[in-house]
């Protein structure tokens, strides 16, 4: 067999064992047999820059086709978020996302805090010209 | 739902445009009951399309000092999807006709830079209404028969003050 056949024969490979893998994940979509969700998996970019995403991990999220989905490039990561789909999940997307803020522990802290950087200026300010 | 936060939502109503000062945002971020009750209230209304909610450029600015502060990515990013991403909330820049129009909202009642910023965004976005808990922003009453010299000698529309706190029971 030559390198050229060789090469070919595993590229064929490749291709059944990721038909296979494609056929299975929409076998167990179809039967809605939830397949064991897994937190990590390798998948290969196409041409066109698309992968695709474990059936258990998209449905972890809740995503169907058509759902948007939110890219963040971070290091040398790329992270994939739900993009809310109701009124109700676009207001529980933030809220409290700041809760953990020391400064921000109640209404009274907050005023305190946002007090002081507006005042910070106003003694800068009079520091120089004051208003006569 | 509580007298107070009826009575916001009721205050709130007949406003097409808001502007929000910073405390609002922090108290819905920070998760304060009864406040982040009130600020989702106008967030819904937003999403759905029956108010437009802006963020002016100073607010961005102040939202963003806890994040750069802490150096944390994910605080970030929180106020990045507020600011750049959310269905219903305006972000204005600090553009030269908002500087103008501060300094001399500045120059005639000695409201704060920030405070003067704010009510400039607001007054060129034509909010009809600033929600805060500042109530400095009553001065800019006095406001309302000035011929603006950076608007040609004209009037301009002068929002009012939502003070969230005159709704203390809101939520209960």
């Amino acid at each position: 067999m030559s390198d050229d056949e060789g090469a070919a024969r595993e590229l064929n490979n490749e291709e059944v064992t990721r038909r296979t893998y494609v056929a299975e994940a929409r076998l167990a979509y179809l039967v809605n047999d939830e397949p064991e969700l897994v937190q990590y998996v390798t998948t290969k970019l196409s041409t066109k820059n698309q992968i695709t995403l474990p059936v258990a991990m998209a449905r972890s999220l809740g995503l169907a086709a058509g759902d948007e989905v939110d890219l963040k490039l971070e290091g040398d990561m790329i992270q994939i978020e739900r993009r809310p789909k109701t009124p109700q999940e676009w207001i529980q997307r933030l809220r409290g996302t700041m809760a953990h803020v020391p400064e921000w522990q109640s209404k009274d802290q907050i005023d305190a805090w946002t007090r002081a950087e507006r005042e910070n200026w106003e003694r800068e300010w009079d520091r120089g010209e004051k208003p006569s | 739902m509580g007298s107070g936060r009826e009575a916001f939502v009721a205050a709130a109503a007949p406003f097409r445009k808001l502007t929000l000062d910073t405390n609002i945002f922090l108290y819905y971020l920070a998760n304060q009951a009864p406040y982040a009750d009130l600020v989702s209230d106008l967030l819904l209304r937003a999403i759905r399309g029956d108010v437009v909610l802006e963020l002016p450029g100073m607010v961005q600015f102040e939202l963003l000092i806890r994040p750069f502060r802490s150096g944390d990515p994910n605080e970030l990013a929180v106020i990045h999807k507020l600011v750049r991403d959310h269905p219903g909330i305006e972000s204005s820049s600090i553009s030269d006709a908002v500087l103008q129009l501060s300094a001399e909202i500045r120059a005639r009642t000695k409201l704060k830079p920030p405070d003067a910023l704010v009510a400039g965004s607001a007054m060129v976005h034509r909010s009809a209404a600033i929600v805060s808990n500042d109530r400095d922003f009553y001065t800019l009453e006095a406001l309302k028969d000035v011929d603006f010299i950076t608007q040609g000698r004209r009037r301009l529309l002068v929002p009012q003050l939502l003070l969230i706190d005159d709704f203390a029971d809101a939520g209960a």
